[in-house]
């Protein structure tokens, strides 16, 4: 009698154990410190995400338009897995533009980390955080694992389950000042409420079509950003952190420049910026004009052009070149400083 | 106790002991009044050092000493040929009273040997920041002092505002926590100078006769020449709008209080108003618009 009534009551638990699988669960450590950083304008740069997430039930194949049942299966080493790594790495820097975080551009970061030679096995490795922040001139470092893109499917009930580990290291003390373990999961299947028997089969596999998923890991991505974020987020995007990755004369010129030559400067970075270059301390905050973008999926990149004209009092040797760049527009205006390797001399006296 | 964690005790024990800044003020030396803060020497980072300057000008601002603009000193130093790079700026090798005069101060800020520096003993990690800061009159050093700021292991913020000036006002590479130190480092120091009752404010420069004129260039462009009359000693700048915005002016040798600027434009672009913008060397500023 009592395994008859074991029998009987065996589906109403793991009813309950399925509808336990619907929901949240997220860990939180933040250093005292980290708030007093971020209200300052900590500096930060996410590194690429690694993902550690078990190959049984992992939902490679929805990266791609296509999200039925049969084509979820894929194996440990698909490059798919590098791919979900950069969909969760974009959700999170998106999100972190929302936040009082200043980020840096994943371009600039891919751009100047790849021209000093890093691998990505060593960007992904924490224990490098004070070379890289060096490296990327920032405060703090993001380090993420993907830990869980996985599904599980009972017969009447599928549940779909994303979980993201996030830290943040400081550079300069190589402190962990805050780490995240997120994990969230949508079940399809009879757990969502009374449903037709024809309804119940096909249910699950509607479950895990992309949009659901999508959705799954956005919220995910967005919940992790605003924990590290002290609690909220704000209600506009806000810009990444301006960058050039050139700076240089746009014309080699021999000797110095004379009485009515130019000075001619190009730099490459950021869009939609303010970007002025320096001779020097004699000559500063010269404008330079927008004259093209590139489109990248990686992320836009301009052309800025500027020059100065010498004039009869300019008479100045070996003198260093200098651009900056700033948003005008930013909620907090940083400025980033660029110098070329180079030096160039006036001598305005002489034609 | 073994011998080596004693060491390490009493070396703790020590270290806090050397916070205090050592500072000399000499009172038979007239308290100035104008103050021009130099470009500071020394192995640390560049962008730390120009942090240290910025904070050390505001700070003696808010002691009630009138400062004139780092950009204009910087200019002034530049044209005399006494600064090329900045970040290789070394003060020992000038004549301060020559400096002085030109700058037309009562005294200068002089930082030298500037350097951040972090050690591990065992356990124990320090990071620090100093370097030796002077006021000097052309009569002699007036007041003086050598410090350094440090922290073991935790950071010291006391205001995020003042970190967002700093990152606003130069080079962003500096680390929070250099910033922490270079903030404790200048208030420590700062407070040692005497305050002073502000002056009444420095009068404000004048901008007249703006005149462009358009000249076609071999290339299929134009070049734009403005010149205008502003009060001497000025940092002139001009807008051209839409399209630049704060083309340096450069005055005019033999004729004081003359500024010409000189830009090359597309062919045909059009320029819809001249804006000259004079800036006095303690940052007043006036503004004279033209249409062309």
């Amino acid at each position: 009698m009592i395994r008859r009534r074991i029998a009987g009551l065996t589906p109403f638990v793991s009813l309950l154990a399925l509808a336990a699988c619907t929901g949240v669960a997220a860990t939180n450590h933040a250093e005292p410190e980290l708030e007093g950083l971020r209200s300052a304008g900590y500096r930060i740069a996410v590194m690429p995400f690694t993902v550690t997430a078990p190959a049984d039930g992992f939902l490679g194949a929805t990266l791609g338009p296509v999200g039925e049942l049969l084509s979820l299966e894929t194996s440990e080493e698909a490059p798919m897995r590098d791919q979900l790594g950069e969909l969760l790495r974009g959700d999170v820097i998106a999100w972190l533009q929302q936040s009082e975080y200043d980020v840096m551009d994943p371009w600039y970061a891919a751009t100047r980390l790849g021209h000093a030679g890093y691998s990505k096995e060593q960007l992904q490795d924490p224990t490098r955080a004070t070379e890289l922040a060096k490296a990327l001139e920032v405060d703090g470092v993001v380090f993420g694992d993907v830990r869980r893109w996985n599904r599980d499917y009972y017969v009447l009930q599928s549940v779909v389950e994303v979980a993201l580990h996030l830290d943040l290291v400081d550079g300069a003390s190589r402190k962990k000042l805050f780490s995240t373990d997120r994990t969230e999961t949508v079940g399809s299947g009879i757990t969502g409420g009374p449903t037709g028997y024809v309804s119940a089969a096909t249910e699950p596999i509607a479950g895990l079509r992309g949009s659901n998923l999508r959705a799954l890991t956005r919220s995910v991505a967005r919940n992790v950003v605003t924990d590290l974020n002290g609690g909220m987020l704000g209600n506009n995007l806000g810009p990444t952190s301006p960058r050039l990755s050139i700076v240089a004369l746009a014309k080699e010129h021999a000797g110095p420049f004379r009485e009515g030559e130019r000075v001619d400067v190009i730099a490459v970075g950021t869009p939609g910026c303010d970007v002025r270059f320096d001779v020097g301390r004699l000559r500063i905050e010269v404008p330079m004009q927008q004259t093209a973008v590139a489109k990248d999926a990686r992320g836009d990149r301009a052309t800025y052009l500027g020059h100065y004209v010498v004039d009869s009092p300019d008479l100045a040797n070996e003198l260093p070149v200098t651009c900056t760049i700033q948003r005008g527009t930013a909620r907090r205006t940083v400025t980033s400083r660029y110098r070329w390797e180079g030096t160039v001399s006036l001598d305005g006296s002489a034609r | 106790m073994t011998a080596v964690r004693r060491f390490a005790a009493a070396l703790l024990l020590a270290l806090p002991a050397c916070g205090g800044v050592n500072h000399r003020l000499r009172n038979e030396l007239a308290q100035p009044a104008t103050v021009a803060v130099l470009p500071f020497a020394g192995p640390a980072n560049a962008a730390s050092r120009d942090a240290t300057r910025a904070l050390v000008q505001s700070r003696l601002a808010a002691r009630g000493y009138r400062l004139v603009e780092t950009n204009w000193v910087d200019r002034i130093l530049s044209e005399r040929g006494w600064l090329r790079d900045p970040a290789a700026f070394d003060p020992s090798k000038l004549a301060m009273p020559e400096v002085i005069a030109a700058l037309g101060v009562d005294a200068v800020v002089v930082g030298k040997g500037f350097d951040e520096t972090s050690f591990n003993i065992l356990v124990l990690r320090r990071h620090a920041f100093g370097g030796d800061l002077a006021v000097e009159r052309s009569d002699g050093v007036w007041w003086s002092a050598n410090h350094s700021a440090g922290s073991y292991g935790g950071f010291l913020l006391t205001s995020g505002q003042v970190f967002s000036e700093l990152r606003a006002q130069g080079d962003h590479g500096t680390p929070m926590q250099t910033l922490a130190l270079v903030d404790e480092f200048v208030g420590d120091v700062v407070a040692t100078i005497p305050t002073r009752q502000p002056g009444a404010a420095a009068p404000l420069p004048a901008v007249n006769d703006v005149t462009s004129k358009r000249t076609a260039m071999p290339d299929g462009s134009e070049r734009l020449v403005v010149e205008s009359r502003a009060t001497p000693d000025c940092s002139v700048c001009v807008d051209l709008l839409p399209i630049a915005r704060g083309v340096p002016m450069v005055a005019l040798p033999g004729e004081p209080g003359r500024y010409r600027a000189t830009q090359d434009l597309p062919k045909e672009s059009k320029v819809t108003s001249i804006a000259v913008r004079a800036r006095s060397a303690y940052g007043s500023e006036v503004k004279k618009e033209v249409t062309p």
